[in-house]
């Protein structure tokens, strides 16, 4: 241990450099790295995790399994009614491909909804459960870099998501075998289901730093996310038809491109119908339609819709997640703040109310 | 440890506004390096707000510390690696062991994995938390888990420890461990400035005190400059040899000294007298009583004599009061 060192106090204006302080990088690593493994522990220990993942990819299978029967039934009906009722034990390439995308889309979507469930359930203890459980001061009082603390949290409660994201890789490739997709529209999934899950769970993170109540935090987590996904799709539909043309009481037209495109953009649902659309643009189903419905595009056979919406979808739950993060680490402790309060004068001295005058020995000036 | 005369923290005005209400009213203090330093005061009187101040957890309303020279305001994060700090209440992380928690803090300073073992190898010897190294922090008694949260101050070897209320909720054998603790780190260097709201507790462990109440320091110094400027008077317990007719001869010439106040006798020869003066007066009716031949076997102060003077420099104004 070393000796004290007493410095004597700096002139007002020039204060004195810190004390072998570590580059600012370094020391937001370190707090990535100490509360990002602190955290994975906690959540990786025991049999829970790797339980849960089980569980998961099972369900999975069982729902690959179910489309693929499903698809595979119904090509088969198809394909004896126009054989006139003969019999037939196979399925075109084009039928094979169809189930793939069918596939594709159904994993997909549960992802998607696997992720805005469990990710906010994940992230909105991660700030509030410090404060429940008295440590958030012991980590303050540190020179931990807050947004490598806030970073650690957020990803750490991600990992999660991530692992059964990553869980879920080898059943997703099952679609290569069926054939139909190609596999950038595979990567195209994954890109929007982690920048989703970065936003969404900075939702999570915010409302835990925000709010002091882990239950509240992570009630008004789920009150977003239903406001984006419902909410949005309500309002947006609401506004499409709240805007048609009536002439003498009857409908004359749907003028849809009213709707504004934006209202979607942080709804993750209508992201996986141009994801879907994207990978089967010949298919010219319903997830195109819709699109172009949001989007204003005129959807023309010949005319592929390629990557329409998604890409802007991305890019808003990526800034939503960049700026909710930032403002998490103002939140978490008001004298870490970059812009901090403008020092308060003190009233002046009332001497009547002062506690000084009312006690009957004097202040002492120290020695 | 020899305190130096150079301060390891200077307080000037330092105030903490909550709305209109002063918590923390210009405190002003100067803290030697080496020094043990104790905040003592009623609950509320601010201890726990200025302490908090300095840890740079709450931003000062008004006023200027500097802890080694570094300001609070303007260099908080230099501040934080030179002071350790240990609140009131703290909880533990679950699931997680008692090296990994030590581990856990080091790493905020980017202390390099080989060192981070032997820093927590060093502070579980010295918090006596060696053989628990693998427990988990939450399976560990409150007096553990007290010597744990002190360790984990410590991990950046710290010039200043700021210890809000250490030895509250403990046992006696656990609070007499932490005082050795607290000796042996004093011994070591650190300038330690711990909060309680009794003052007995931290008499015998500081080396100076002050005294605190509705957000301003009332008096500081060692706790002996405090009773000398302060007292106005004590309480003394004796002991008289001989049956009830010596102890109420005893009892009638101590009351007719001009120093004593009033006597009591309380049961097998034992008085218990209130006195005006100091420690020399005390001395002079100890002498002109056994001068007298009055058989005195004891004469001494009672313990709560320090409580009282607390309590008396504490206690509110009635005129103000109403």
């Amino acid at each position: 241990m070393t000796d004290p060192v007493a410095t004597p106090p700096p002139p007002e204006t020039t204060p004195p450099p810190a004390m072998n302080d570590p580059s600012a990088l370094r020391s937001f690593w370190a707090s990535i790295s100490a509360v990002g493994a602190k955290e994975s522990r906690w959540r990786m220990r025991g049999r829970r995790a790797f339980v849960v993942v089980t569980i998961y990819v099972t369900l999975v299978s069982l729902l690959v399994y179910a489309v693929y029967q499903f698809m595979y039934d119904q090509a088969l009906r198809m394909a004896q009614f126009q054989s006139d009722g003969i019999p037939v034990d196979f399925v075109s390439g084009v039928v094979s491909a169809q189930i793939g995308q069918a596939i594709f889309g159904a994993i997909l979507v549960l992802q998607t909804v696997l992720t805005i469930m469990v990710a906010p359930a994940l992230t909105s203890g991660a700030i509030s459960v410090e404060r429940e459980k008295q440590t958030l001061e012991l980590l303050i009082t540190t020179p931990v870099s807050t947004l490598g603390l806030v970073i650690g949290k957020l990803f750490s409660s991600l990992a999660y998501v991530f692992l059964l994201i990553a869980a879920s890789v080898p059943l997703m490739s099952v679609v290569f075998a069926f054939g139909g997709l190609a596999p950038e529209d595979l990567v195209r999934a994954y890109v929007l289901l982690v920048v989703v899950a970065f936003g969404i769970g900075s939702i999570g993170l915010v409302m835990s730093a925000l709010v002091k109540r882990t239950q509240i935090a992570t009630a008004l987590s789920y009150l977003v996310v239903l406001g984006l996904t419902i909410g949005t799709l309500a309002l947006h539909t609401y506004w499409m038809f709240s805007t048609t043309d009536q002439e003498n009481g009857f409908v004359r037209g749907l003028r849809v491109h009213d709707a504004p495109e934006a209202i979607m953009w942080l709804n993750p649902l209508a992201a996986d119908l141009d994801v879907v659309c994207t990978g089967t643009p010949e298919s010219y189903g319903f997830t195109c339609q819709y699109i172009a419905l949001v989007t204003h595009r005129e959807v023309v056979p010949p005319n592929q819709m390629r990557d329409a919406f998604w890409p802007a979808s991305a890019a808003s739950f990526l800034i939503l997640g960049i700026v909710l993060t930032l403002l998490t680490t103002q939140l978490i402790a008001p004298s870490r703040r970059i812009w901090r309060r403008k020092r308060n004068r003190p009233p002046p001295l009332d001497p009547a109310s002062e506690p000084a005058s009312s006690s009957p020995v004097q202040a002492e000036p120290v020695a | 440890m020899i305190p130096s005369s150079l301060p390891a923290l200077q307080i000037q005005g330092l105030t903490k506004l909550y709305g209109t209400v002063r918590a923390v009213a210009g405190v002003d203090l100067d803290i030697g390096a080496g020094e043990i330093f104790g905040l003592v005061g009623p609950n509320g009187a601010g201890k726990t707000t200025t302490i908090r101040m300095l840890a740079t957890l709450i931003e000062p309303s008004a006023g200027e510390a500097q802890i080694c020279g570094l300001d609070i305001r303007r260099q908080p994060n230099s501040v934080r690696r030179v002071i350790g700090y240990m609140p009131d209440t703290f909880g533990v992380y679950d699931d997680m062991r008692v090296w990994e928690y030590l581990d856990f803090f080091a790493q905020f300073y980017v202390i390099p994995a080989t060192r981070r073992r032997q820093v927590v190898a060093d502070l579980l010897e010295l918090v006596e938390l060696t053989s628990r190294r693998e427990d988990y922090v939450q399976s560990l008694s409150r007096g553990m888990q007290q010597r744990l949260c002190l360790a984990h101050a410590l991990v950046h070897d710290p010039k200043v420890l700021l210890l809000d209320e250490p030895a509250s909720g403990l046992d006696p054998r656990a609070r007499a461990e932490l005082r050795e603790l607290l000796r042996e780190l004093s011994a070591m260097g650190k300038t330690i400035v711990i909060s309680s709201h009794i003052l007995p507790e931290l008499e015998e462990l500081c080396t100076a005190v002050a005294i605190i109440d509705r957000g301003r320091v009332l008096a500081s110094g060692s706790v002996d400059q405090i009773q000398a400027r302060f007292r106005r008077g004590s309480v003394v317990r004796a002991r008289i040899l001989g049956g009830p007719d010596a102890v109420g001869s005893a009892r009638e010439f101590l009351g007719a000294q001009p120093e004593v106040v009033s006597v009591e006798i309380l049961s097998e020869g034992r008085l218990e007298l209130a006195l005006v003066g100091d420690d020399d007066a005390s001395a002079g009716v100890l002498y002109r009583a056994m001068s007298a031949g009055h058989r005195v076997v004891s004469f001494a102060p009672v313990a709560s004599d320090l409580e009282e003077l607390f309590l008396q420099i504490t206690a509110p104004n009635e005129e103000s009061a109403a």
